[in-house]
């Protein structure tokens, strides 16, 4: 090999390391021993290696990588088990709810005109319910869950001759215990004015709207209120006449003026009056 | 390349990436940042990357990374942090040694200091550099040797002083 002052520097390392061949470092040599300036330096050459160094990098767990593990048969059994579980709870879930309505508890049949005062024709169509709610069930349910149904709305219907039970359903004793009434054959035993309020009562309490009764409550307090008008306008009339035959009590002249004379205003014995 | 293979690269050679990206630096969060990128990038073509050939394709990009960092930041040679060398074994002798030699190599260029830590601290070959730095082994060698005289010259002129 040829060693020149353009090329020497490219094997100086390599002279100095020892790792030229005997040929190459003759031929090395002796082109240093033609420089003696560059045969100084590298003379005075030390290699000078840095000392080596412990280092830790500050957070490995970052660097590495967990590889994914691919999941087995029994976890995506154990999933479809849980998700077929979760379909079947809410199946039956579903079934409860649609078999045990609290919104079927009494129905009125639809009162036809206002001509009929009459409160008889309210009546409780409980024996109805069971039938009803089956043949709304029938197109869409098996004969195992209407036979269910069935038996369920009999229970609820028998429930609800009794007073307690309606009273838990409708969460509140004084209404409960009135609307039963109201619904019963004892609603004559009713006062007038509990029927105005159990009316109101029931429907701010939103009863009817909840329990698809047709409950007509609309209707049934026109009739008590046109009732009760009557009535009013009848004990004014009394007033009037009994004015004018001066016997209207002493202090009631100002109620029979604005309209306002009640009958329990008037003492009972005027009413024996013939 | 698996990721258990992945994980022995990192155990292997996280510790030498990170001193030499320090070294070459001088700045040990920034020299963290780059090592984990380049981590990163590994783990995303790792299957490609054959086990054999790791060690050379992470340095290389940690160099790459560092070179990258020098070229945004325009430093070179003002040292703001150094290696932590210092250690409650060692004699204050050899710690004002380590000192000098962070001062010295804070004077060399960056390519300068690529040779050498490349060179002394993860014994690469000649060829392995040049592969690296992609330059010739010729140019490598070269380059070291007068790296190396500088590193002489300085040491002698602070010795003197």
């Amino acid at each position: 090999m040829k060693y020149t002052i353009d090329n020497y520097e490219a094997f100086a390392l390599d002279y100095i390391e020892n790792n030229l061949s005997e040929v190459d470092r003759r031929d090395y040599e002796a082109f240093l021993a033609s420089n003696p300036e560059i045969k100084r330096q590298l003379e005075n050459f030390q290699l000078l290696v840095l000392p080596s160094v412990v280092v830790e990098y500050p957070d490995k767990n970052k660097l590495y990588r967990h590889k994914k593990h691919p999941k087995s048969l029994v976890f995506y059994l154990r999933n479809i088990a849980a998700i077929i579980l979760l379909i079947v709870l809410a199946a039956y879930l579903m079934n409860s709810k649609i078999s045990t309505p609290d919104d079927q508890l009494v129905e009125i049949p639809a009162q036809k005109g206002v001509d009929d005062h009459s409160l008889e024709n309210i009546k409780p169509v409980k024996e109805n319910l069971v039938e009803k709610h089956a043949e709304s069930l029938s197109g869409k349910q098996s004969k195992f869950t209407q036979n269910k149904l069935a038996v369920q709305n009999r229970k609820k219907v028998e429930e609800l001759n009794d007073i307690d039970t309606f009273h838990l359903l409708t969460k509140d004793n004084s209404i409960g215990e009135d609307v039963a009434m109201l619904m019963s054959d004892d609603r004559e035993a009713l006062p007038l004015d509990r029927k105005q309020k159990t009316i109101t009562l029931i429907e701010r309490k939103s009863i009817k709207p909840d329990f698809h009764r047709g409950y007509l409550i609309d209707k049934y307090r026109t009739l008590i209120i046109e009732e009760e008008e009557i009535r009013n306008e009848t004990f004014l009339k009394i007033g009037r006449l009994l004015a004018k035959a001066n016997l209207i009590p002493t202090g009631l002249e100002n109620e029979l003026g604005e309209g306002t004379l009640k009958e329990n205003m008037i003492p009972e014995t005027y009413f024996d009056l013939k | 390349m698996t990721a258990n293979e992945y994980n022995q690269c990192v155990n292997k050679h996280a510790d030498g990436l990170y001193r030499f990206a320090v070294s070459m630096l001088s700045d040990r969060i920034e020299a963290e940042d780059i090592v984990q990128q380049v981590f990163e990038k590994f783990w995303n073509r790792h299957q490609e990357v054959d086990p054999g050939a790791a060690k050379s394709y992470l340095f290389t990009s940690v160099h790459r990374a560092c070179i990258d960092f020098f070229r945004r930041k325009k430093t070179s040679r003002n040292t703001t942090e150094l290696l932590p060398l210092h250690d409650a074994a060692m004699s204050s002798q050899d710690f004002e040694n380590k000192q000098l030699i962070q001062h010295m190599l804070s004077q060399l260029t960056e390519e300068q200091k690529s040779l050498i830590l490349l060179r002394d601290y993860e014994g690469y070959s000649y060829k392995e550099i040049a592969d690296l730095m992609e330059w010739t082994e010729a140019q490598v060698k070269i380059n070291l040797f007068r790296t190396r005289k500088k590193l002489q010259f300085l040491l002698t002129n602070s010795l003197t002083q």
